[in-house]
């Protein structure tokens, strides 16, 4: 059984079809890659699973998703931490005016135990050095990339089983996108499965395990790592060849 | 000396509609534009009570806060789904329609023509007489307002609100239900506004429409952003400074016949210098975005 399942979902605004028919799943421990140009769908395809949606003004109009094999079709946001489901949305969405650290309590906030709280906070510093010499710094004032270090180690505070990362090297420097993926790599390895929704085609298919190609509200290919990083169309289409 | 006591006594009960805005507003970082609604319906659920049915003051002003909170709940919900400038011409909206209903209900409201003879506040059976008395138990209430609407913004619960002002999809996805707070704040918010209205019509014993229009409302939202959003301290110095500013104008020995019209130039142009120079408020540490 696949940890996610998404069976032909479809998704309108008003009544704009943003999203037709689109299935895909993820694996237990895999990365998981939505790649494609800009307004095909990928983000909506993610929101729709996340209930942000909701607040955007869209509608699911058909469809399943099913996180473990049971249903969670139409759950609002803030119902996925309880599944294990953490999201880091696109935007970074960290509290600028709250510290670093304040930013990871947020995270903890699900967890009633103080000194697991603070283990995990303590694990989150070593996972992102960066933030370690930062941590009375008030968010807003870190550089782009540190917020998304920080808005990835607000969303593995609880321990998801799934992380949903949306464009997470969105307006990032080089450096920072490197960094960003081998990250998502390494939280991988510790056995977090990633569904990763990226308009930076080659590293997030450089970064998954499988991939799929959004086009016009539809999913146009998918497949292994390899077998699209080497397809024609993607060479042509995203990686620039 | 009545005078100012008198000022004092109003001076305390803006701080409490003050501070009960800023919690909405400044702490939660809804823009709420109705106060005065809640402000209203408190103090004519009192009124009437008392004028009505004889009850004491006392229950009055428990039934008002429950009024004012239900009303909160009500009111709470175009602002789960309103953001910014849309929420606040929708409590602008609410407040409009609580000062209609209070204009046009003549069988029960009297309509202009208000609610004259509201009784006063006793105290285990004494009538408060003179001005000190309620000076003391307005401020009371200050005390409690300041200390519940201190707690709940200083407690986990507080966190939230702060972390909604900051970001909703951000708390969303830190597993909050963001419209739970949201719903909350505006009841608690309207609660205490309803407990200033209860205070308010047992002090001045006549009550009419007038005092709960629009302007009301903007003017408590001028105490807040004065005083500095998310700041109780802020608040307490806004109200105090904004009721007290323009009774001092009067002194000015200006001749009768511009000083109102120059008092409110005045008071105006003081507002304008202050928000170039200090947008923020005065205590606080955040601005509108």
């Amino acid at each position: 059984m696949p940890l996610l399942e998404v069976d032909n979902l479809s998704v309108r605004y008003g009544s704009i079809k943003a999203i037709t028919d689109v299935s895909f799943h993820v694996e237990q421990g895999e990365i998981v890659a939505i790649v494609g140009p800009n307004g095909v769908g990928k983000s909506t395809a993610l929101n729709a699973l996340s209930g942000i949606i909701e607040s955007n003004g869209g509608l699911i109009t058909s469809g399943e998703v099913r996180f473990e094999g049971h249903n969670i079709t139409g759950f609002k946001t803030h119902e996925l931490v309880q599944q294990g489901i953490s999201l880091v949305p696109e935007g970074r969405r960290i509290f600028p005016r709250m510290t670093v650290i304040e930013n990871l309590e947020m995270g903890a906030f699900t967890i009633k135990d103080k000194s697991i709280v603070n283990n995990e906070i303590q694990r989150m510093l070593d996972l992102f050095p960066l933030l370690k010499d930062r941590t009375l710094q008030q968010a807003g004032t870190l550089s782009t990339g540190e917020q998304q270090m920080l808005a990835l180690g607000r969303s593995l505070i609880i321990q998801p089983k799934l992380l949903l990362a949306d464009e997470p090297s969105l307006g990032l420097s080089p450096n920072f996108v490197d960094m960003i993926f081998e990250k998502l790599v390494e939280i991988n390895s510790e056995g977090t499965s990633i569904l990763l929704v990226e308009q930076n085609a080659r590293m997030a298919l450089e970064a998954c395990h499988r991939g799929y190609v959004f086009e016009m509200g539809k999913i146009s290919f998918d497949g292994k790592k390899d077998s699209l990083v080497n397809d024609e169309r993607v060479q042509k289409s995203y990686l620039g060849k | 000396m009545d005078y100012v006591l008198h000022i004092m006594v109003i001076a305390s009960i803006y701080v409490i509609l003050a501070m009960s805005l800023n919690l909405i507003v400044g702490f939660t970082g809804l823009p709420a534009l109705g106060h005065a609604a809640f402000y209203g319906i408190g103090a004519y659920t009192s009124a009437l009570l008392a004028l009505n049915f004889g009850a004491s003051p006392w229950i009055g002003l428990i039934a008002g806060a429950i009024t004012a909170g239900l009303l909160g709940f009500v009111i709470s919900f175009p602002a789960l789904r309103l953001k910014g400038d849309y929420l606040a011409l929708a409590t602008l909206g609410a407040g409009v329609i609580v000062y209609s209903i209070a204009k046009n209900w003549v069988a029960v409201t009297r309509g202009p023509m208000g609610l004259p003879g509201i009784p006063g506040f006793t105290f285990l059976g004494y009538p408060l007489d003179g001005v000190w008395a309620y000076l003391i138990l307005v401020l009371a209430f200050v005390g409690l307002t300041t200390f519940v609407i201190g707690r709940i913004v200083n407690s986990p619960f507080g966190r939230i609100l702060k972390a909604i002002r900051e970001d909703e999809i951000g708390t969303q996805a830190m597993g909050r239900d963001v419209n739970y707070y949201k719903v909350m704040v505006f009841m608690i918010g309207a609660a205490f506004a309803g407990v200033a209205g209860s205070l308010y019509a047992h002090y001045i014993t006549f009550i009419d429409p007038s005092s709960f229009t629009l302007m009301e409302s903007i003017t408590i939202l001028l105490m807040v952003v004065f005083g500095g959003l998310g700041s109780l301290r802020g608040s307490m110095v806004g109200a105090v400074i904004l009721v007290v500013l323009p009774e001092l104008l009067r002194f000015l020995g200006m001749p009768s016949s511009i000083a109102a019209p120059l008092r409110q130039m005045i008071y105006g142009l003081l507002l304008v210098l202050l928000m170039i120079k200090r947008p923020q408020g005065l205590m606080g540490h955040y601005r509108f975005k």
